[in-house]
């Protein structure tokens, strides 16, 4: 025979199905979000570690004047080296469907024998003949091209040339293509020399025994590879070494999945909260019944193990139920962010604990949040849990003792309003849902505002429409003698940009820059002053003046994660092109999405290309150009560089500012989107904890709609009555969801100024509170609605009798 | 594995109470429900507690039952000082030495009849489980509901739940049954059924104890006790009726 005790517990659950349903199914929910976030952090660390780390990525790059077989073999010998390959990059560009794409090229003099910095062959030839190239699978995304197409590209001002896409290849050493807005691809000597470029090895891939790093670091082990190449007459450009085991969108991903794993822990507390919540509902239905349970001999210790083990059971049940969706989820999650990060997921199989934890941390905090109103309940006296006395409630003034009227207001609205405001306690715990979902919805997008801000800011201080780089200086006079004639063109600045390197050890550069040569590089710029076409907005200090000599203004990544935290009045040293360069800090400006970037002031990087820098003879490789409103950016800038080219002036790189915003989007849209899936799930689990507070509200009153009723109220006017109430919570709530919003923006823009250095703005989005209180408060009226009507089911005497 | 039952001294009266006295706080003050209370019922006896609403009636049964704490005072109900036990200790004893009656039956609703009546020996753990199930039966048999076994309480009309009700407080052979206006929800037929079954269990070795305002039905005890703004204002044994 079964046992009483658990037999009325599974039938008081099937009475109470609605609302158990309600908190199983957003326990479940929670559950699965954050098994999902769980799982996919813990399969994209391990595969995106892993994929790097197939890559062989080098500890080191050595750019010099040639990479040949006899530097090879000297590397080679070094005892601390454990394997050395000659490389070489270069850029161009490759013909997308009706506009040029910025192309860059890994030089590779065997395919086969490929170790270092490699590449996974995804379909086609593993080795390319001398008319074709590997391209990198989002590459081949990007260009809208498939394997085996012929496809044009240019070189330093050669015209184009059709090569073959032979195959595709994944390359886990390269940011995405799609948010870099660049083609990768792989090719062999043969073929970039049948492209004009006869010499393109000019790097050297080093990797060193592991033994040698656990003694000295590569930094060391790098320059004295570098200083015998130089004994041996080779002339040593730069020594990059990218950060050990990182990739390079390496801090966005972290911050991503950090922030995915912040929000799945806000869940769980939630799941804590919401269970109290409901609980709280569940157990006064169940007062009278634990008062006759402890009349007939049952202690508070029995009744308590009673409903602990009930939540027990329901928050397992939510888990069990919740995982299984959840390990799903994660799989299309890792996949999308898989695709985001550049990462090939080589096993979607996480390991046990990911979906174990969630589980069992649910259960436990459903258990903790629901034990104090359990037992709270459990050791109520046997006359307070059968003598029900509505009048000990406090009753509805405002303080000092004011009754509250509100004019000629429907009684059924001020009824609702006095009881809300009599039901206090219930009050603000309805309100608690809408306060918390709606303080990080609407923190959420606050925080998206803050960057859109930030980068509008950032774009409004840029007031030119494009910028051309040039393979080799070129005067300004030649420059604007082409550039002028176009009608399209309003202004033209002189902008020129080297690479540059740390201050130099023992006359040699170190960087820290990733093999694509951008993500972790230093530019020095050299900039017209004054300009009418860059205005950055200044963080501290000030912009460069034309009486300025040897200044310099950072960017915050030049700033924080070059010269440590470099301020006005600080010296720095840069390497350009083997001269060492002292300036003064006089500024940091805000740059957002930017390499770190030195702004020189014009004498400084004139000098460097080799002239004076106040007349039209002013040497650059870099201009900036403003267009007359109402011109097509990307026509007229095409136009400019067909120009160019034709009289003799080799491009680099010629983009828009809208091409720069593009990746500034691409950039921001996974944290965007994150907020946006983030913000979603909060508006569910809000709404479901709502609906389930209100539901379990009304069930309480059941006494107080038979008073009405008795009294003659229609069920209309009760029902009106309840949703009042009900909307009295939403609109609590909605009112305190901004002060906490504003804690929240607070604290995620603190986090992020402390994470990039970048000065975010506190935004508002406008829009986020509108939406957050209108989609409450249609919820607190449906949620209300449906037990209102249920409730009116019963009888006056049996509401009345209890 | 039943409990221990707490000491009960022979010879001693079923229930005594002395200088008893509640006050109940509310917004005006302590509220006197009863004042220095001397009571003394032997085993076996048939009390009721009479007076009009409220002269104290349901606090006393409240107090006896242990429902409800004194502000002063000492309760023994069947031998136990109820005025010293801990919250804990009055659970257990309630269920092994006390069954209660109460004025709307109290039934679980969503347990059956059988269930109901199963539920205090469970908690109890007097009765050995293999016991349970055949007690019940005969209780619910004796008290006439046995057809009803596993029907829901509210498919009973209200002289059958009555009767269920008092089957669940004799569930565990208590020493001293209590009920508190068990007939104020019940015609006058009914109320006299439940009342004579209740009255009928201190012939066969129960001190029964009954808050009522049924003036008709008092030649059915052996004693009333009349309340009055909180005293005793009468305690008189009634002429047997046999």
């Amino acid at each position: 025979m079964s046992s009483p005790r658990w037999t009325k517990l599974l039938r008081d659950v099937h009475r109470a199905l609605g609302r158990v349903f309600v908190l199983v199914g957003t326990l479940a929910i929670i559950c699965m979000a954050f098994t999902a976030l769980l799982v996919a952090y813990s399969v994209l660390s391990r595969e995106s570690a892993r994929d790097y780390e197939a890559t062989h990525p080098a500890d080191a790059q050595i750019l010099l004047d040639r990479a040949d077989e006899q530097a090879v073999a000297s590397v080679r010998s070094h005892p601390q080296v454990l394997a050395a390959e000659a490389g070489g990059m270069v850029r161009g560009w490759i013909a997308a469907k009706d506009f040029w794409m910025p192309l860059q090229i890994f030089v590779v003099p065997d395919f086969t024998a490929l170790q270092i910095n490699s590449v996974q062959v995804v379909s086609g030839s593993r080795s390319p003949t001398s008319d074709a190239l590997l391209i990198d699978s989002g590459g081949l995304r990007l260009l809208g091209a498939r394997e085996g197409a012929r496809v044009r590209l240019r070189l330093s001002g050669d015209s184009a040339r059709q090569v073959v896409l032979a195959g595709v290849v994944h390359d886990a050493g390269i940011a995405p293509a799609s948010i870099e807005g660049r083609v990768t691809a792989y090719a062999t000597t043969e073929l970039l020399s049948r492209l004009g470029q006869p010499s393109p090895l000019d790097r050297l891939k080093l990797v060193f025994r592991l033994d040698a790093l656990a003694t000295s670091n590569t930094e060391a082990l790098a320059l004295d590879v570098a200083r015998n190449l130089g004994a041996m007459g080779y002339s040593i450009r730069e020594i990059q070494i990218p950060p050990r085991g990182a990739h390079p969108h390496q801090l966005l991903n972290d911050s991503l999945l950090v922030v995915l794993i912040a929000f799945g822990v806000l869940g769980l507390i939630a799941s804590g909260v919401l269970t109290r919540t409901l609980m709280g509902g569940l157990l006064e239905s169940q007062v009278r019944e634990m008062g006759i349970m402890k009349a007939i001999g049952a202690s508070s210790r029995d009744v308590a193990h009673m409903y602990l083990v009930f939540v027990a059971i329901l928050a397992a049940l939510s888990a069990l139920i919740g995982v299984l969706p959840g390990i799903i989820a994660a799989r299309v999650l890792a996949r999308i962010l898989a695709t985001s990060m550049n990462v090939e997921l080589a096993s979607l199989t996480a390991p046990g604990w990911t979906f174990i934890v969630p589980a069992a941390v649910l259960v436990l905090t459903a258990v903790h949040a629901a034990s104090t109103r359990i037992l709270l309940a459990a050791n109520r006296s046997v006359r307070e849990c059968l003598v029900r006395n509505a009048a000990s409630e406090n009753p509805a003034t405002l303080p000092g003792g004011k009754r509250l009227t509100i004019g000629r207001v429907p009684a059924s609205f001020q009824l609702g309003v006095r009881l809300a405001l009599r039901h206090r306690r219930a009050l603000l715990s309805n309100a608690f849902w809408v306060a918390i979902g709606g303080g990080l919805f609407i923190g959420s997008f606050n925080v998206v505002a803050s960057w859109n801000s930030l980068t509008a800011d950032v774009n409004e201080g840029r007031r030119y429409d494009a910028e051309i780089q040039l393979h080799e200086p070129a005067t300004l006079s030649d420059l604007a003698a082409q550039v002028r004639p176009l009608t399209e063109v309003a202004a033209l600045e002189s902008w020129p940009i080297v690479p540059a390197a740390l201050a130099p050890q023992e006359g040699l550069a170190v960087s820290h820059t990733y093999p694509d040569g951008d993500h972790g590089q230093l530019y020095l710029r050299g900039t017209t002053v004054p300009t009418e076409l860059v205005h950055l907005p200044i963080e501290a200090g000030r912009w460069l003046r034309p009486t300025d000599r040897n200044a310099a203004v950072l960017n915050p990544r030049a700033s924080v994660s070059m010269f440590h935290n470099a301020r006005p009045g600080d010296s720095i040293r840069v390497m350009v092109q083997g001269s060492t360069v002292k300036l003064r800090v006089v500024g940091i400006a805000t740059e957002v999405l930017t390499g770190a970037t030195v702004y020189a002031s014009p004498d400084v990087v004139a000098s460097l290309l080799g002239s004076g820098h106040e007349d039209a003879g002013t040497l650059t490789n870099s201009v900036l150009i403003r267009f007359r409103s109402g011109t097509e950016s990307r026509a007229a800038l095409r136009a400019v560089v067909a120009r160019l080219e034709t009289a003799g002036l080799a491009v680099r790189a010629a983009f828009t500012i809208s091409d720069l915003e593009v990746g500034q989007r691409a950039h921001a849209q996974v944290v965007s989107r994150a907020a946006t899936v983030i913000s979603a799930l909060m508006l569910i689990v809000a709404t479901c904890g709502l609906s389930a507070a209100l539901g379990s509200q009304v069930a309480r009153q059941s006494r107080e709609i038979g008073v009405l009723r008795a009294i003659g109220a229609k069920d209309r006017e009760a029902i009106q009555v309840l949703v009042t109430e009900a909307l009295c919570a939403a609109v609590t709530g909605a009112l305190l969801a901004l002060p906490v919003a504003a804690l929240i923006t607070v604290a995620l823009i603190q986090l992020i100024r402390f994470a990039t250095a970048l000065p975010m703005p506190m935004t508002i989005a406008p829009f986020a509170p509108v939406v957050w209180t209108g989609a409450v408060l249609i919820c607190a009226v449906l949620a209300s609605i449906a037990p209102s009507v249920r409730a009116l089911r019963v009888t006056v005497r049996e509401a009345l009798s209890g | 594995m039943p409990q221990a039952p707490l000491s009960v001294q022979e010879n001693a009266p079923a229930v005594a109470l002395r200088d008893v006295s509640k006050s109940y706080s509310g917004p005006s003050g302590a509220a006197p429900a009863l004042r220095a209370i001397n009571l003394r019922v032997q085993p076996g006896e048939a009390v009721a507690i009479v007076g009009r609403s409220g002269s104290g009636k349901s606090t006393l049964i409240n107090l006896i039952s242990g429902i409800d704490r004194a502000t002063e005072g000492e309760i023994h109900v069947a031998g136990v000082p109820l005025h010293s036990l801990k919250e804990s200790d009055m659970a257990r004893w309630r269920g092994q030495s006390l069954g209660i009656v109460f004025q709307f039956f109290q039934l679980l609703p969503t347990l059956t009849v059988l269930e109901n009546v199963l539920l205090a020996m469970e908690f109890a753990r007097t009765v050995p489980p293999a016991d349970r199930g055949r007690r019940a039966q005969e209780l619910l048999a004796t008290l006439g509901v046995a057809g009803h076994a596993q029907k829901f309480p509210q498919q009973l009309s209200g002289g059958e739940q009555q009767r269920v009700a008092v089957a669940r407080a004799l569930a565990n052979k208590p020493a001293v049954v209590v009920a508190d206006e068990p007939t104020g929800n019940l015609d006058s037929g009914t109320a006299a059924e439940v009342m004579k079954l209740l009255t009928g269990l201190a012939y066969v070795g129960h001190t029964v104890i009954v808050a009522t305002h049924e003036q008709e039905l008092l030649p059915l005890f052996s004693r009333v006790v009349t309340l009055r703004d909180g005293r005793i204002a009468g305690d008189h044994p009634m002429a047997s009726n046999e």
